[in-house]
């Protein structure tokens, strides 16, 4: 359970937790399928891109440990007020992915699987991959994530006779507020980079390459995605919720005669990775913040099985949901992985060394 | 220890023997000193015996002179015996040690100390095609039971002193022999490693080399990252790249360790066809191992579940077949896997002659009667024997195939496609927690390494193989430090 991972290893999780919430779309999200979804994409990653620059001279600077270990060592009160506000904003991400994963597995070809079904067997196949380590999930991940890309490759050649390229046209400069909305709520799904922060000090060496790796990765994927969605669909797009979704509905491959119950598989899987990487993340901020040895892990497999089962109360409550949806947007994330957090643990660090 | 006494010593020996009858003693008086051969029955050869021992101790005859024990000890150790293997014993248990392994001990009364010669005789069987792993070109060969041929065969191979290997003894009432080998590029931390781990094994009896295997993998309930090979070609290939082996007397199943999971799917004769040929097979494989495990299942989820998903015309021929049927499809299915796996252990066990009329009852007359008598339909029928041959293509792990199959039949027929991600998502979990002396049993797709990808799924030509040597921990996140399990 305490094994540590390859940068790719984490990096293909990442990009499969990030893809994953662009595939499960909920139908309050204010995320539209348009074509500025193109440029939307582009800025956010750029944004992306940016705000991991602090962190990663942070984690460079301390020699691969992650910045909230350093700020461990200087300070247990900061620390420990800086783990709990890490670990609400994780467990908010954690239930959002709950939540996502119950939606899309209740709107598309598994709706034939009561929600009790839902919760109990994602819940004991999460527990299992939280069980079994980062370094099994994350292993994991790479084999998903060539899943994702063999199904990608499988509704391009299946769609292939249907794309029409003269369905692209650019109108992203039609209307910046909605493209600055859009960018703002993109870059809000970015959980990521809290589970990074927590994570970088789990990566065997070179954890730095993780990030280039994963914004690479996964901005190249949406771009394939967002063009699919265009040469097929065309101006429908807008109008579709689930639009990879829909577009492995329309895919025929001979075999099958629809492939969404392959796609519906694949972002099951992932949704349970992103669940496991939360509860990763969690049991790291625990580990560095709070206590060590087995209690950390007791409270991952804990913080594992809360988060997916108080997921419905954000169907139940859906105030609740608004509150950590604004929470998540508001930029306080952004604020505390890319400003604060790294600023501390440089300055800890810079302390630290004046002291020796 | 022994006495100069010989009556002493042979009372000692019968009572270490607990006077077993298969300890044979033959007295005789040598230059007038008395004299006994030890030897086990059934361990030794009898020409050997004769010529090798009994001739040149008869040659020295009855009659001493000033013949003195010490003396004639020595002229038995140091100028009269030549044998390939001889060494001096001091105690009841080395000389009860060494009759056992097929030596003969020659004691002399007046003497404290006896000589064991090698006279080692005992039936083995002859260097055949291995029963399990055969190929269409290279060697015909295969391990055969007795420990020192096999060493023979690997050392054949590798004709250079980069191979070494180590003898042990091990199992405290069996005392077989094991011989652990490796090249010169293996992990030595590894190496050290095994020997710690075979040096304390708890085991009495060893009987084959399966005894020890789980003693040197971490614990999984399906898998197992120590390979086992009938072949001495893939053992010295195996061995080439880093590996340790390790030969097991009375095992003509050679281990070897660190495994990897896409090795179930390489095989020898890869490496003698076209690269291009090469790829084309082991993608068949591949695809064989994920019909195996998954197409009954998938096929229960499908027509249980998710209907839509079929193309309308095979549904409907799948529906008109179906609806002739008295059962589910979850229940048609189940009962033909059990059947299926019924006849496979039959087939396995029963002689060959009775082996083809288990296959005939089995695929014509159940396989026939069964869809014509109604019970089941056609096209699950096809689904079942579709993934039992698929099966047979991996046949290292056909038993975990079976297995498997059995699981994502339920999860599948029970829960649809839901049951079988959750299922697939917790095998490929469980699967990628395996690793074997830090190397990920899934390595060198998950750690992806680059690299590795010139013989895995593909298999680059000879030129562009030889340019670099192979190593199995030259690999994405394997860090040849990281061997403490």
């Amino acid at each position: 359970m305490n094994g540590k991972t390859g940068y790719g290893g984490l990096a293909a999780a990442l990009a499969l937790s990030r893809i994953f919430t662009e595939a499960t779309a909920l139908p309050g999200e204010s995320v539209e399928y348009g074509m500025q979804r193109f440029t939307v994409t582009v800025m956010s990653f750029l944004i992306a891109g940016a705000a991991y620059i602090p962190l990663l001279i942070a984690v460079k600077r301390s020699g691969g440990s992650s910045p909230v270990s350093v700020i461990a060592g200087r300070s247990k009160l900061l620390s420990g007020f800086i783990g709990v506000l890490v670990s609400v904003m994780l467990l908010f991400c954690a239930m959002e992915t709950g939540l996502r994963s119950h939606y899309y597995a209740s709107s598309t070809v598994f709706d034939s699987a009561p929600s009790l079904y839902f919760y109990v067997f994602t819940g004991a196949a999460l527990l299992f991959a939280v069980h079994k380590g980062l370094e099994a999930s994350s292993r994991t991940a790479v084999i998903v994530s060539a899943g994702l890309v063999l199904l990608m490759l499988l509704i391009s050649a299946a769609l292939l006779p249907v794309i029409r390229l003269n369905r692209l046209y650019p109108s992203l400069t039609d209307d910046p507020g909605t493209l600055y909305a859009q960018t703002s709520r993109e870059f809000s799904l970015n959980c990521e980079l809290l589970i990074f922060m927590a994570l970088c000090g789990r990566v065997n060496g070179r954890s730095c390459r993780t990030v280039p790796l994963y914004l690479g990765v996964s901005c190249l994927a949406l771009m394939i995605m967002t063009f699919l969605y265009f040469t097929v669909f065309g101006r429908l797009t807008p109008l579709l919720s689930l639009p990879f979704y829909t577009l492995s509905s329309v895919s025929d491959i001979t075999l099958l005669h629809r492939i969404n119950g392959i796609d519906a598989m694949i972002w099951v899987m992932a949704g349970i990775l992103r669940l496991a990487f939360a509860a990763f993340a969690f049991r790291e901020i625990v580990r560095e913040c709070f206590t060590r040895g087995k209690a950390a892990d007791v409270a991952a497999l804990v913080f594992a099985a809360v988060s997916l089962g108080s997921a419905e109360l954000f169907t139940v409550y859906p105030e609740l949901y608004s509150i950590s949806s604004r929470m998540m947007s508001s930029g306080m994330p952004l604020l505390l992985t890319a400003v604060i957090i790294p600023s501390l643990a440089l300055a800890c660090g810079a302390g630290k060394e004046k002291g020796t | 220890m022994l006495v100069e006494d010989l009556t002493g010593n042979i009372v000692n020996i019968r009572a270490v023997m607990k006077n077993s009858s298969d300890l044979i003693l033959k007295y005789a008086k040598v230059c007038g000193i008395e004299v006994c051969v030890l030897s086990c029955d059934g361990q030794t050869d009898a020409n050997k015996l004769a010529n090798l021992v009994y001739r040149p101790l008869s040659e020295l005859g009855t009659d001493g002179g000033d013949m003195t024990p010490g003396r004639l000890a020595a002229m038995i150790s140091g100028e009269l015996l030549i044998a390939c293997d001889g060494k001096s014993v001091c105690s009841a248990e080395d000389v009860v040690n060494a009759i056992m392994n097929g030596f003969c001990v020659i004691l002399v009364n007046g003497f404290d100390a006896g000589y064991a010669v090698g006279v080692q005789g005992f039936q083995t069987r002859s260097v055949t095609q291995p029963e399990n792993h055969r190929n269409i070109r290279g060697a015909r060969e295969g391990f055969v039971e007795a420990l020192h041929t096999n060493m023979s065969l690997v050392r054949r191979r590798v004709r250079s002193p980069e191979l070494t290997f180590t003898a042990m003894t091990v199992g405290k009432t069996s005392k077989t022999e094991i011989c652990v080998c490796r090249m010169e590029s293996a992990d030595k931390a590894l190496t050290d490693k095994v020997i710690r781990q075979l040096e304390t094994l708890p085991l009495s009896l060893i009987l084959e080399s399966g005894y020890i295997q789980p003693f040197l993998e971490k614990k999984h309930p399906l898998f197992s990252a120590v390979g086992a090979t009938e072949r001495p070609d893939v053992f010295v290939s195996k061995l080439y790249e880093g590996r340790v082996g390790i030969l097991v007397d009375g095992s003509p199943f050679a281990l070897y360790l660190p495994k990897l999971f896409a090795e179930n799917f390489m095989m020898l004769d890869d490496y003698t066809e076209k690269p291009l040929l090469a790829l084309f097979v082991r993608l068949i494989r591949w695809a064989a191992f994920l019909i195996a495990i998954f197409l009954p299942g998938f096929y229960a989820a499908l027509a249980n579940f998710h209907p839509e998903l079929i193309p309308d015309a095979l549904l409907r021929n799948l529906a008109a077949a179906e609806s002739l049927t008295p059962y589910s499809i979850l229940t048609e299915c189940v009962i033909l896997d059990i059947f299926y796996e019924i006849m496979r252990e039959a087939g396995l066990r029963l002689p060959s002659n009775v082996g083809h009329a288990v296959s005939i009852v089995g695929g014509i007359v159940i396989g026939d009667i069964v869809v014509s008598a109604g019970l089941v339909g056609a096209p699950m029928l096809l689904a079942v024997a579709i993934a039992s041959i698929s099966g047979y293509i991996v046949s290292d792990i056909g038993e975990q195939v079976s297995f498997l199959r059995f699981g994502f039949i339920l999860a599948g027929g029970l829960f649809g496609l839901f049951g079988l991600t959750v299922a697939a998502f917790m095998l490929c979990v469980s699967v990628c927690s395996l690793d074997s002396y830090g190397v990920p049993f899934t390595s060198p797709l998950s750690p992806f390494s680059r690299k590795s990808m010139r013989d895995l799924l593909t298999r680059s030509g000879w030129i562009a193989l030889s340019r670099s040597e192979p190593d199995i921990y030259d690999m994405n996140g394997v860090d040849r430090q990281r061997d403490e399990r």
